[in-house]
């Protein structure tokens, strides 16, 4: 009997496939109950499964596949209108069939399942009378009028001839589709992807040998080789990819059904379905990518009421988009609900023990959103049937990085919430850094590789609460060292001169890495580290071009080991405070005064002169205080009445010639004006946090920095004055 | 322990000691191979070897065992033996002959021996807090003017990861 298996085997793969048609058919006619090619096609599809089935002997699918016939006939027809509850029993039809089409797979026989509900309610709503044209679809689309003229309104002999027909055309479609591809067994592709790999190895220690080698004709040859070899891992490692739509066209029923049960309606839209992956990363992320849309149904998109009350349409939307993008997979779940209500999570974490309550001030909304990946985190006030047991979201994490992704999630209060899975194109040949620490060389993944730094000197090292930090383009990066990572013992050589530094990048947290020395960027073989489970610092081991094994870094491992998020959120936190760093950061310097009882700073920029004046040279006018200034007129502001110090000058702090007054000389605008202060103290280097009207402690002193411009504008409220004219 | 019956042994010296294991776990003898050490691994792994390859795990068996490091500058072979995931090299200082011992011969390992007990105070010395059930040693033969050992490959091979 090992033809009728074949047959058999055959009948199954090809039914797996219609039925899944069959969900996105029905699931896209209740949107266009009228439209005739979608029916005419579910039609087709269900006659020829009990076609087939009759011929198998599968009882139990001959019946339920006939009932579902003969209502689907109905439709067809224009006798019936295409309602909610049609919809759900042949959906349910196309589980049940499903259901059987597994146990024939697992057991070879139907079993034998219970379908008296489901053909009772084939039955009944097939012998329903002809329905009048009613707003059928939740669209609330007019749906079309009862079309009384099918295909094929002819008594039964002719039936028969209707039907051939448009099967043949099908066939005749089906042919040349067939012809153009072929199915090939999972592991004859399997086996062509090693035979690559090892491929690959030898093309390295080939070429690692003739590089420096005098055989000219030998160099042709392996460079030859190199060639072929590149051309034919990339064409096999085509043949393992797969569209994502694969696993995009089975969400319209998803989301269909758990919209249905949590009383939503919800618009899904899918973009980038011919984004290709590897097919194990594809399996890898089914799972992940169910949960995620599940959860913007049930908890994403806000009931009906609430939406109401938003202004927001009744309908959710729900917009799953997959793209290409840095050498990556992007998958992008997104959804018009509520947002993350990062106050209720903050609270829930807490509540939960996941993370301490001191620590949610200094976190981010971004950070405060990531919480819910952390494993036992539910905000479900009622865990419904659907998600929210508390293992949903760590486990679509976990699995994302399984596979050597990432997943993030970003919010907008009341507008909607966005989840974003990121996942390599393949696993097996990936291009890598190569460095070296201590006597071995490790090898790190190109894809969390930033870039390559080489430290000015030791002292680009800063330290921050004990953490050694770079500072690269303003942002301040933890820093590891390679070697006390991996507790490698040799003395940590002193971050000297040009030592190199890795900026990584794993999980959204950058990081820097101090290796010994950088070698080159090659494409490496993954191969798994064995004996399991190995040290979580490392993602694998692969064969160099010296037939020496290196290891393979685990950039989101090491980062885990090494606390580096939370050290980086710690860094942000006195980011801050760091800023009052003086040396080797002064822009400038300051000029210290003393005005009244307050001291005052005056960038030094600002300061054309330092002048001394006898009380006796200003004279008064009009109500401004003025005097002779180098064959010009000079304005004078007594910044004590400006800042509103207090009037009186105050004992002076420095021994000086009492009864002059001390004048800062600032030009503005090509003019001159003269800031009278009590008492010229000191010039210190400035800080970057000394903008105008910033207050600093300077030398154990309160210390105002002087708005110059607010001081110049004061002066000219007071009157214009005439420029400097000729000598007076 | 029952007595087994008679078995082929692939005789190999350890630190000055006899030991044995059964000849059909065996794939093949190494002379030189590099091992890259893998740091934070698990204490008995010396590393890993590139096996026409393949990579596999090199298990230091006289760390594991308890004995004497091997004297600085000494080279060993790499016994390699087949196990369920895949091919394991033991590091051993030299490879002998393959020898049928009777069953006759065999006697149990006192349980003073750490490395013979299977149960939780089996701490071998260098292999902290080693598990229940990892008698490495399954076994002795009294040969002709020498005492063979015989090693539990399996248990050999499991190798607990470093805390």
């Amino acid at each position: 009997m090992i033809d009728l298996d074949d047959i058999v085997a055959e009948f199954l793969v090809e039914s797996g496939e219609n039925l899944n048609q069959l969900d996105r058919d029905l699931v896209a006619l209740e949107q266009e109950p009228g439209s005739r090619s979608l029916l005419g096609s579910i039609f087709r599809t269900i006659h020829t499964i009990k076609g087939t089935t009759g011929f198998l002997g599968f009882g139990h699918l001959e019946t339920v596949t006939h009932a579902g016939e003969s209502l689907l006939g109905r439709l067809r027809d224009g006798d019936l209108q295409l309602t909610g509850e049609i919809t759900d029993v042949l959906l349910a039809m196309v589980d049940a069939v499903r259901a059987l089409l597994s146990s024939i797979e697992a057991t070879g026989a139907e079993g034998s399942p219970d379908h008296t509900g489901l053909l009772a309610d084939l039955v009944r709503l097939q012998s329903a009378p002809p329905t009048a044209p009613a707003a059928a679809a939740p669209s609330g689309k007019a749906p079309a009028p009862a079309d009384p003229a099918p295909a094929a309104p002819v008594p039964v002999p002719l039936l028969g001839e209707v039907m051939v027909a448009p099967a043949l055309r099908d066939q005749a479609d089906h042919r040349s589709v067939a012809d153009s591809s072929v199915r090939v067994d999972v592991d004859v592709l399997d086996s062509l992807m090693r035979l690559v790999g090892e491929l690959v190895l030898a093309r390295n220690q080939l070429l690692a040998r003739t590089g420096t080698g005098s055989d000219a004709a030998l160099g042709t040859a392996a460079a030859r080789v190199d060639v072929i070899t590149s051309d034919l891992q990339d064409g096999v490692l085509r043949t393992r990819m797969q569209p994502i739509d694969n696993l995009l066209n089975k969400l319209p029923r998803l989301v269909r059904d758990t919209a249905a049960t949590c009383g939503k309606t919800v618009t899904l839209v899918t973009e980038g379905g011919d984004t290709e992956l590897d097919r194990s990363i594809l399996e890898a992320v089914r799972d992940p990518l169910t949960h995620l849309v599940r959860n913007a149904v049930d908890h994403g998109i806000e009931p009906l009421a609430a939406r109401r009350a938003a202004g927001k349409p009744d309908r959710g939307a729900l917009r799953v988009h997959a793209f290409h993008a840095g050498g990556q997979v992007h998958i992008e779940v997104s959804d018009d609900g509520a947002g993350i209500d990062t106050a209720r999570v903050a609270g829930k974490a807490v509540e939960h023990g996941l993370v301490p309550a001191a620590a949610i001030p200094a976190m981010t909304d971004r950070e405060i959103g990531s919480l819910i990946f952390l494993p036992g985190f539910s905000t479900a006030d009622q865990v419904t049937s659907v998600s929210g047991r508390g293992v949903g979201m760590d486990v679509v994490k976990s699995n994302v990085e399984a596979v050597g992704g990432s997943v993030e999630v970003r919010s907008e209060p009341g507008a909607g919430t966005t989840f974003s899975v990121q996942i390599p194109l393949t696993l097996a040949i990936i291009p890598a850094l190569l460095v070296t620490c201590g006597r071995e060389r490790y090898a790190i993944p190109q894809l969390h590789v930033l870039e390559l730094v080489r430290l000015a000197g030791p002292t680009a090292v800063e330290t921050v609460c004990g953490t050694p930090v770079y500072r690269l383009r303003g942002d301040l990066l933890p820093l590891l060292h390679l070697d006390r990572e991996l507790a490698l013992g040799a003395p940590a050589a002193a971050a000297g001169d040009g030592a190199p530094l890795v900026v990584l990048e794993a999980a959204n947290q950058r990081f820097g890495l101090l290796v010994d020395g950088v070698l080159e960027t090659a494409e490496i073989v993954l191969k798994p580290l064995r004996p399991a489970p190995a040290p979580p610092v490392f993602g694998g081991a692969t064969i160099m071009g010296d037939g020496r094994v290196a290891l393979i870094l685990d950039v989101p491992g090491l980062a885990r080991r090494a606390n580096v998020l939370a050290v980086g959120r710690a860094l942000r936190a006195t980011a801050g405070a760091l800023e009052a760093v003086p040396a080797h950061h002064s822009t400038g310097q300051l000029l210290l005064t003393r005005v009244g009882d307050q001291r005052v700073a005056i960038p030094l920029t600002a300061v054309e002169r330092l002048e001394e004046l006898p009380a006796s040279a200003v004279e008064r006018l009009g109500g401004r205080m003025l005097t002779q200034y180098r064959g010009g007129i000079l304005p004078l502001l007594r910044l004590a009445e400006h800042l509103g110090a207090t009037e009186h000058p105050g004992a002076p702090e420095q021994p000086g010639v009492a009864g002059d007054l001390q004048v800062v000389v600032h030009v503005a605008d090509g003019r001159r004006v003269g800031l009278i202060v009590d008492e010229i103290l000191d010039a210190v280097p400035a800080v970057p946090a000394a903008v105008p009207n910033a207050t600093l402690v300077i030398d154990g002193r309160v210390t105002a920095v002087l708005d110059v411009g607010s001081a110049v504008r004061a002066l000219e409220l007071v009157g214009s004055m005439p420029g400097p004219t000729g000598a007076g | 322990m029952t007595a087994p019956g008679t078995v082929q042994l692939l005789t190999f010296e350890l630190s000055g000691g006899l030991f044995g294991l059964e000849v059909e776990r065996v794939q093949e003898v190494l002379c030189e191979a590099v091992v890259t050490p893998v740091p934070l691994g698990a204490p008995g792994l010396a590393g890993l070897l590139n096996l026409r390859g393949e990579v596999i795990p090199a298990v230091d068996l006289g760390r594991r065992l308890g004995l004497a490091a091997r004297a600085a500058g000494t080279v060993p072979l790499h016994l390699v033996v087949r196990t369920a995931a895949g091919p394991v090299s033991l590091l051993v200082d030299s490879v002998g002959d393959v020898v049928a011992v009777p069953p006759e011969s065999f006697t149990r390992i006192p349980h003073t021996v750490p490395a013979a007990r299977d149960d939780a105070a089996a701490a071998v010395p260098g292999e902290p807090g080693a598990a229940p059930g990892t008698a490495m040693l399954a076994g002795a033969y009294q040969l002709p003017g020498a005492l063979l050992v015989r090693i539990d490959v399996d248990r050999a091979v499991a190798l607990t990861p470093a805390p």
